[in-house]
């Protein structure tokens, strides 16, 4: 059976710190402006009873993604292993996907900018094919890195160890056992999308 | 551990190479590192999977935005000298490009004439952007003719006693710990046991992402630790916190002061055995707060109620009184336990609740709960040792607490409310934080039965006329004091100076960013005739200076890196870990030197190799083997060997340290990682009531008077002489004096995305970016309520304005915050002089430019660090002005 990538945010161990947002920004050589991974901060309550809360977000690599539905060239497409990737030479920027995704993941086309204005960096040059002007950008759970043996640079980075990445079509896997225990949950489940990411809230590793 | 899944398998492909090193991003200085190169272009970095530190993790800040800061064109390139004569933050310096060789034989002919004359008048002034290199950062070695050399190698070899950090005065959190633990520069907190952590106005990790502390911090977390946080902002560690208290800033002091309170007179339950025989509290003090001393040996006395006499401390004594007064050959003595309890007697929950704002039922509950987490009596086996068991720690050397007028006073009194549970030096509590680790040294007793006080807890000398352009002769404890250097220098007869600063080095330091009052050190460095500055890029100090050194990127320089114990927590993960790092550096096209090469050259040049070679033998403690002859012009590689050889064996060397990145073991496994265990029982005693402190401030004052003199900050000297005491007290600040429209207090905390500027992290376009667009990173945070009185709305700009300065910046409303406060994080905005810096220097306010330094009023007479907390007033911007810098 082909694996179902996944990923779990355990919210307890997660001190968002943003190493998973820079992290995404070497590995992907996205261009300024453009941010693959983030975390999202939010307050709780009144003050003094107020928390910080947080959420770091990525592409939740839905079971049935909105973006693949209205993509009119056939550019974005849901691989086997469950991961939802771009086609670069058949993506137009028409931008369908960027409106239709519920989770905000992905990045519209911006004119490609350099860190430095008019100068290119030779890391910048030596990436220049991946970032092409006119195109969607979206996290593909690094999956030219997993299929060499890595891990996703978010996941390699986290320095909570916060993030757990696998196959969730393998039951003994670390990120089936988390993903199924009880508290965890996926964003707007409402929707139905059935993404692959789960987030770990108040609970413990049984 | 991280898991086997989560270990990285780097895959190289053609023209690619791993390049083995550590990332220099902040002052630990000590996450290994990977870097990738393909074809000479660096194209990733990565944590190190196998260094025992970090463990395959960097953070925002460190490794992962490297290569944004390698490749910026905005880095210093080539050596520069000034063509403009008119210095000043908004003058054009007039640069022109000069080499390597025109810049080192004007600098050192310079440093020469000078060292020859007079080295006094040489200031070598070191900031943490060169906290990676082995020659500017700070040692102490011992002297010819007893004490302690202070400085850096560069600064000991020219001879001169003014060795600056530009670092130290927001942050002087080292006194408490020197004296009560005998460790620099901290105590740190042990989570490999504790159960109840007080963290106050500091980080134990995550909020500054430290990769390994908040690996630890998570693992404690898992295993139940409970966590109170005492800060006036809800941080992402108060989040996780089992209670979260906001507190008015500067006043920590007093909830320290009810917490002693409450633990003495209300829960009436201490670890009496530890105070008894781990403690001086039982140590006699005579009427003038000194220790009542045995007329035939000189030795402090216990009174010992089973024979009813007093009794040199080292015999074995079956009762000794903690609580009374008795009478010695007709004097008045009492046990230095009691003044402490008859000085906080009237420091009740209800007292505090009325200066800090936090209720007094949570002082009682807090109070109660860390007394119960301590276990008092407990033991725990290690390797067939038997430990006291107390795992609950009140953590406090923090900026946030200690860096307020009357901050160390805090810090001693948050050392009481540790010794009065016993969690000192032992499992559980707060421990060793001290290169090499535990080791039979540290808490040796000196010849009083107590350990040993080192580093700003010894007291430096007093000498008249004095040597010292930083005024330790009349701050005998201080920290580091750049405001008062900068003072001396406009002005040496404030401090009965009888010299003038002739050159001035700084060394990866920026004081008129770190520091405060950026026209005083404009002003100072405007008069000095010679101001050198080494550093990465153009920073508002650099462009005061005559000539600038560029300093390499840390991806592309050789260097060595000497392990020291974590600032933050600490477990057996990295308990007794010696290590060395070193790094293959990336290519270095344009040859830019390290600070260290530049600094070695310079001695050459200036004609004091020979005392280099001396210092760096002595401060490396190497041994006859492997020590440098005096007379030889060596390559840093050699250095670096021979320090590498005496620390791991004569097969090692830095070739080694290329290919492999690091070399370390554990030196102090199990049992051996506790310095208990050195010295158990009552073998060694830790100061409880505060009798160096006290017999410190009388001698001062005693030389003082000698020479005629008055404290030469204080027009009234009362107001030093009174911090100089045993017995910890309550002492506003200064701050609390302050006109009522200046309603609000302000506060600053160092974030994940700056903690000191190493690296170039301020200009780091990556970094920036993701600061940015951080919903908190570079406001001013109000509470919802305190905005809404005020009619103020968030994204609004403002002003903040203190009594010493102004800042603007973008409103955060929060309710995150106590009402009573403004925060600004970081170190954004800027002291102006914008147009000849990087321009990616970040926007933001500018906490900094609302503080002053001012010794007489806002500085600690005891650690000399500068008040953080001013009062301030906020109002809507008028619509012209700018955001950050000094209005």
């Amino acid at each position: 059976m082909s694996p179902r990538y996944g990923m779990v945010i355990d919210l307890v161990r997660c001190v968002a710190c943003d190493a998973c947002t820079m992290a995404c920004r070497q590995a992907k050589a996205t261009g300024p402006d453009v941010l693959l991974a983030k975390v999202l901060k939010y307050e709780v309550g009144r003050y003094p009873n107020s928390r910080l809360g947080y959420l770091p977000i990525l592409c939740n690599q839905c079971d049935r993604p909105a973006c693949v539905e209205v993509c009119p060239r056939g550019a974005a497409q849901k691989l086997d292993n469950g991961v939802v990737v771009i086609d670069q030479d058949k993506c137009v920027g028409c931008q369908a996907c960027v409106v239709a995704c519920p989770y905000g993941a992905r990045s519209g086309f911006k004119p490609v900018a350099y860190y430095f204005s008019g100068h290119q960096t030779p890391f910048e040059e030596l990436r220049a094919r991946e970032n092409r002007t006119g195109k969607v950008q979206k996290c593909d759970f690094c999956i030219d890195r997993v299929n060499l043996g890595r891990q996703p640079a978010c996941v390699e980075a986290c320095p909570a160890e916060a993030r757990i990445f696998g196959d969730l079509n393998d039951p003994e896997s670390r990120v089936s056992r988390l993903s199924t225990q009880a508290g965890s949950f996926r964003l707007r489940p409402e929707l139905e999308t059935g993404p692959a990411v789960f987030y770990l809230r108040h609970t413990k590793e049984t | 551990m991280p898991s086997k899944e989560q270990q990285h398998t780097p895959a190289l492909g053609p023209g690619e190479e791993w390049l083995k090193g550590w990332c220099a991003m902040c002052l630990a200085n000590d996450c290994g590192m990977l870097t990738r190169v393909k074809d000479g272009v660096v194209v990733e970095t990565v944590g190190d999977p196998d260094c025992p530190t970090n463990r395959g993790k960097l953070c925002v800040r460190g490794g992962l935005s490297a290569i944004a800061g390698y490749y910026d064109p905005h880095r210093l390139k080539k050596p520069l000298k000034r063509t403009n004569p008119v210095k000043g933050v908004d003058q054009d310096p007039g640069w022109v490009e000069i080499s390597w060789e025109e810049a080192f034989d004007l600098i050192g002919t310079e440093l020469g004439r000078i060292c020859r004359e007079d080295p006094r008048k040489l200031v070598f002034m070191e900031g943490w952007g060169v906290c990676d290199d082995l020659f500017a950062r700070e040692i102490w070695i011992p002297r010819e003719g007893g004490g302690t050399a202070y400085g850096s190698t560069f600064s000991v070899a020219a001879g001169t006693p003014n060795m600056v950090g530009s670092h130290g005065p927001l942050c002087p959190v080292h006194y408490a710990a020197n004296l009560v633990h005998g460790q620099h520069p901290e105590q740190i907190a042990d989570l490999e046991y504790c159960d109840y952590l007080i963290a106050a106005g500091r980080t134990v990790g995550p909020n500054t992402a430290c990769p390994h502390s908040t690996q630890r911090f998570a693992r404690a977390l898992e295993r139940g630790m409970k966590l109170v946080v005492i800060d006036p902002r809800h941080s992402v560690e108060a989040s996780k916190a089992h209670r979260w208290v906001p507190v008015r800033p500067g006043t920590e002091l007093a909830f320290a002061l009810a917490m002693v309170h409450t633990i003495l007179y209300e829960i009436k339950k201490f670890d009496r055995w530890f105070i008894a025989n781990r403690t001086n509290g039982p140590y006699l003090i005579g009427e003038d707060g000194l220790y009542w001393r045995d007329p035939e040996t000189s030795r402090p006395m216990i009174w010992d109620l089973s024979e009813d006499r007093a009794r040199v401390f080292s015999e074995e004594i079956a009762e000794p009184a903690l609580e009374g007064e008795y009478r010695v050959q007709g004097q008045r003595v009492k046990p230095g336990f009691t003044l402490i309890k008859e000085g906080v007697a009237d420091y009740t929950p209800e007292w505090a609740e009325g200066i800090t704002t936090i209720p007094a039922e949570d002082i009682r509950r807090i109070s109660a709960e860390f007394v119960e987490h301590a276990r008092i009596g407990e033991t725990i086996v290690i390797d067939g040792f038997e430990f006291p068991f107390r795992p609950a720690q009140f953590s406090g050397s923090g900026r946030g607490t200690c860096a307020h007028k009357n901050g160390m006073l805090f810090d001693l009194t948050g050392k009481l409310i540790n010794m009065l549970v016993g969690a000192v030096e032992v499992p559980g509590g707060l421990t060793g934080g001290m290169r090499p680790g535990p080791n039979p040294n540290v808490l040796k007793p000196d010849e009083d039965g107590l350990v040993k006080p080192i580093v700003e807890a010894v007291g430096h000398p007093f000498k008249f006329p004095p040597d010292t352009i930083d005024g330790a002769e009349f701050f005998p404890n201080k920290h580091t004091t750049p405001h008062i250097m900068a003072r001396n220098i406009i002005d040496p007869s404030r401090y009965h100076l009888e010299y003038e600063v002739e050159a001035i080095i700084l060394a990866g330091s920026n004081p008129l960013r770190s520091v405060c009052d950026p026209n005083l050190f404009t002003q100072a460095f405007q008069k000095v005739p010679l101001v050198v500055s080494i550093a990465a890029q153009l920073d508002e100090s650099t462009s005061l200076a005559d000539v600038v050194l560029p300093n390499a990127h840390f991806l592309e320089k050789k260097g060595l890196r000497v392990y020291k114990p974590p600032l933050q927590n600490i477990d057996d993960q990295v308990r007794g870990l010696e290590m060395v790092l070193g790094r293959k550096p990336v290519p270095n096209p344009l040859g830019i030197k390290s600070n260290d090469e530049i600094l070695y050259e310079l001695a050459d040049r200036a004609g004091f190799l020979g005392r280099m070679n001396d210092v760096i033998n002595r401060a490396n403690r190497l041994s006859d083997r492997n020590k440098l002859d005096l007379d030889r012009k060596y390559g840093l590689e050699e250095i670096w060997d021979r320090i590498i050889k005496d620390m791991f064996g004569q097969e090692y060397d830095y070739a080694y340290l290329m290919e492999h990145g690091h070399l370390y073991r554990y030196i102090s496994p199990g049992k051996e990682g506790y310095n208990y265990y050195y010295w158990p029982q009552n073998r060694t005693r830790h100061p409880f009531y505060y009798e160096t402190l006290r017999k410190q401030g009388l001698e001062l004052k005693r030389n003082l008077t000698e020479h005629g003199l008055k404290h030469p900050a204080f027009q009234d000297d009362q107001r030093f002489f009174k911090f100089y005491q045993g017995v910890p007290f309550w002492e506003p600040n200064d701050e609390a004096l302050a006109p009522p429209e200046y309603d609000l207090f302000v506060i600053n905390w160092k974030t994940n995305f700056r903690i000191h500027g190493t690296g170039s992290n301020m200009g780091n376009a990556w970094l920036n970016e993701v600061r940015n667009r951080d919903r908190y990173e570079t406001y001013i945070h109000i509470n919802s309520k305190t905005a809404a009185d005020k009619g103020l709305k968030d994204e609004q700009q403002v002003v903040v304005e203190s009594r010493y300065g102004r800042t603007q910046g973008r409103l955060r409303v929060t309710e995150l915050i106590h009402p009573e406060v403004l925060g600004i994080p970081g170190n954004y905005g800027g002291p102006g002089g914008k147009k000849f810096l990087n321009p990616l220097m970040p926007k933001g306010a500018w906490f900094n430019a609302l503080l002053t330094a001012d010794e007489e009023n806002h500085i600690d007479p005891i650690t000399g660090g500068i008040e953080i907390s001013p009062k301030v007033k906020i109002y809507a911007a008028p619509d012209q002005a700018e955001e950050g810098g000094v209005l």
